[in-house]
């Protein structure tokens, strides 16, 4: 009897698995024999654009079906990051500057060069730094999608109460330093600029705009070792500290900056391109919010970074996706996502979609100051010298030291990374 | 000669029965079995090993000894973390514990909507734990949170910025540790009230003991057993903390190394620097804590535990 029992129970799950790895391993190709590509993306704002170019892709062919899958950024790297150790990445997924080096270390990503050379892409159709951003060692391994710059925001209904003119390009720091001190109203909460600790939407503009650098040409010295870093770096925390005009450091710790505009309480900050489709959502900032070019230190300067579209090195269908690849980078492909608005599409000309995306919004002054744009600092261990950058600044922007008291010690440890690299 | 023959019948089939059950035993538990040493006991010692190793992108990986244990003993983050661990866990636990035995004591009494009381206190248990940190974040805030809205209706004029302060912020961490446990520890606590004999109680009425009396040494000591192992259990649970501070706090937050858990230093170790050889002996180091004082507490609870 119990023989009996076992064989019927072994029988029973043999029948049961095979019916359930059959159903979870046909990841791909149904029943004609599809082909089946995943995009994966971690921004939400940006998923009807990408959707709009793969549904149009998906109509042309018949053979290919695109899922485009998001996953929010939080968790983007580390899934990422388990399924190239599984060996299982999607086919096409987008590709950022703080990581390119260490996919590329670990030859996890699709060598595009050859594909580039014979196909139908042209690197000559994209901003130069971003081609060179993805390149490692001689092999192209993304292909660039967007970039995004850095904007002044600002609320008009502040403005006009306090019956001052808007921002505009002529703008100097110490234009936005007298309208901000006008514009705080402590009583009523309302601050005139919002400088968070933040380096891509802050300080790093002013230091270039100083004539500093954050990382030296050669990427094996801190640009904290210039009195104009130190300078332009020590202005923006003053802004907090000094005159108030800014939120503090424990303030932020509670709000993000982007509450603070979106509910009337600033009326200046810098925000990314990237951030217009999320000032179109809130009905608030859609009426009263626009931009304009960053106000003009020494010299003129905006961050601008752009990611790009990588392959996997160990995907099923490289051909299918290489494919869909040059679809998404062509002048096509490139307005299709530029006309949803998510971010500006890096094909040279097809960023005027963008701007027609937002008739509200100045936004022609992002692509305006691409002209003076410099690429996000970025070296092979981004994130490691940005966290000890961000560790060594924290009590200075908490008001206990100056930037000075912190530089050489910064220096130090920046550069001790920039070596192990 | 037949009974001869009988016994060993009888006993080669009470030897044939006996390896059935054993196989039956073995092939029931293979599931949970292969799912403990695949996903727990391998990891543990891929970790262990990986603690020895740099291992960069990927898994590629190279030996350096006790490189990573040395750089963590030079480390003042790793010590704050440390720091922060224990008071943290050597404080949200007593305040846990005594809580829920007040608790489970109170929700011991055949009132009506006594039931609704015990759903109360163990929902905080079932809410996941970044949806709670979320909603704390909010009911923290210093100008708009309700905690400081209360406090102000009350009175009181000074605002306490909970996730800013460095002093403060340990405590709010607590806070939020306190509420979400109380009610599943209130519960082991209230299956073991309910195990005491009302025989103790009616004697010691009889002799004129009050409630309180009734309270201190009656329920308390025969109680012992379940507090012991919710003592334990809530330690090792508590040294783990990671989702509240991760919710609650950003990495700009000028007080985070005052709350930073060991935890929390090994994920941005591991994944946001990606050096997850330092980050497996951080690990290792808060295994060999979480095993010291499991130990220290079962030695020791020959002297408190009383069972039957």
């Amino acid at each position: 009897m119990n023989n009996k029992i076992l064989k019927r129970i072994l029988g029973v799950s043999v029948v049961a698995s095979s019916l359930f790895l059959a159903a979870c391993g046909n990841g791909e190709g149904g029943a004609n024999g599809d082909v089946t590509l995943t995009y994966s993306i971690w921004d939400s704002v940006q998923e009807p654009g990408m959707q709009a170019a793969a549904d149009v892709f998906n109509e042309r062919n018949d053979d290919i079906h695109v899922n485009v899958e998001v996953t929010p950024w939080d968790q983007y790297w580390t899934k990422l990051d388990s399924s190239a150790q599984g060996g299982n990445m999607p086919d096409i997924f987008w590709m950022h500057s703080n990581e390119i080096a260490k996919y590329s270390e670990g030859n996890v990503l699709y060598d595009l060069t050859e594909a580039i050379e014979t196909g139908d892409i042209d690197l000559e159709n994209y901003p130069a730094e971003l081609n060179e951003l993805y390149q490692v060692d001689g092999k192209i391994l993304g292909v660039p999608k967007d970039y995004g710059t850095i904007g002044l925001w600002y609320n008009k209904e502040i403005f006009d109460e306090a019956g001052l003119d808007y921002p505009n390009e002529t703008w100097t720091w110490d234009d936005l330093l007298e309208n901000a001190i006008e514009l705080t109203d402590e009583e009523n909460g309302v601050y005139g600029f919002l400088a968070p600790l933040n380096r891509e939407e802050g300080y790093h503009n002013f230091i270039y705009q100083n004539g500093g650098q954050v990382l030296s040409d050669d990427k094996s010295q801190s640009g904290f070792r210039s009195p104009e870093t130190v300078e332009a770096v020590q202005w923006y925390v003053d802004l907090s500290t000094v005159h108030g005009v800014s939120p503090d450091s424990g303030a932020f710790a509670e709000n993000s900056p982007m509450s603070y505009f979106q509910s009337g309480r600033a009326a200046m900050f810098f925000q990314g391109s990237w951030m217009t489709g999320e000032m179109a959502n809130n009905e608030y900032t859609n009426e009263v919010a626009d931009v304009t070019v960053l106000p003009a230190g020494n010299e003129r300067a905006s961050i601008f970074n752009g990611l790009a579209n990588s392959i996997s090195a160990t995907t099923d269908h490289p051909e299918e996706a290489i494919r869909f690849l040059e679809f998404l980078s062509s002048e096509e492909g490139m307005t299709l996502q530029g006309q949803e608005g998510g971010a500006i599409p890096a094909y040279a000309g097809t960023d005027s979609s963008f701007v027609e995306a937002y008739p509200q919004f100045n936004t022609q002054a992002f692509l305006d100051m691409m002209d003076y744009g410099v690429i996000k600092p970025y070296s092979k261990y981004t994130t490691r010298w940005e966290n000890v950058e961000n560790n060594a600044l924290i009590p200075v922007f908490n008001g206990d030291a100056t930037v000075k008291e912190v530089a050489d010690q910064l220096v130090t440890e920046v550069e001790a990374v920039l070596e192990s690299e | 000669m037949a009974t001869q023959t009988a016994t060993k019948k009888l006993s080669k089939h009470k030897n044939r029965e006996k390896r059935e059950n054993r196989n039956w035993g073995w092939f029931l538990i293979a599931p949970t079995l292969i799912g403990l040493l695949i996903l727990n006991i391998f990891p543990v010692i891929r970790t262990f090993i990986m603690s020895f190793q740099n291992v960069s992108t990927f898994g590629i990986s190279s030996w350096i000894g006790l490189d990573n244990y040395t750089r963590l003993v030079g480390d003042p983050e790793f010590w704050m973390s440390f720091r922060n661990t224990l008071i943290y866990g050597l404080v949200q636990v007593p305040i846990t514990v005594i809580l829920s035995t007040i608790a489970a004591v109170l929700v011991n009494q055949k009132i009506k909507g006594v039931q609704i009381y015990r759903t109360i206190y163990f929902v905080p248990m079932i809410a996941a734990p970044a949806a709670v940190a979320m909603i704390w974040r909010w009911v923290y805030n210093s100008d708009f949170g309700l905690i400081n809205n209360a406090l102000r209706a009350l009175g009181f004029s000074g605002n306490i910025s909970w996730l800013s302060n460095p002093n403060v912020v340990i405590w709010s961490l607590i806070i939020v540790g306190v509420w979400s446990a109380v009610g599943y520890n209130m519960i082991l606590l209230l299956a073991g009230l309910q195990e005491i004999p009302k025989s103790y109680y009616e004697a010691a009425e009889i002799d004129g003991a009050g409630p309180i009396r009734q309270l201190f040494h009656i329920t308390l000591p025969l109680l012992t057993p379940q507090l012991f192992f919710v003592v334990v259990t809530s330690i090792i649970s508590a040294f783990q903390v990671f989702d509240t501070i991760f919710v609650m706090f950003d990495v700009t937050n000028p007080a985070l190394d005052h709350v930073q858990s060991l935890v929390y230093k090994f994920f941005n170790e591991s994944f946001v620097l990606n050096d997850k050889g330092y980050g497996a002996a951080i690990v290792i180091v808060l295994v060999l804590l979480i095993g010291i004082v499991t130990i220290l507490q079962i030695i020791g609870q020959r002297k408190w535990v009383h069972y039957d």
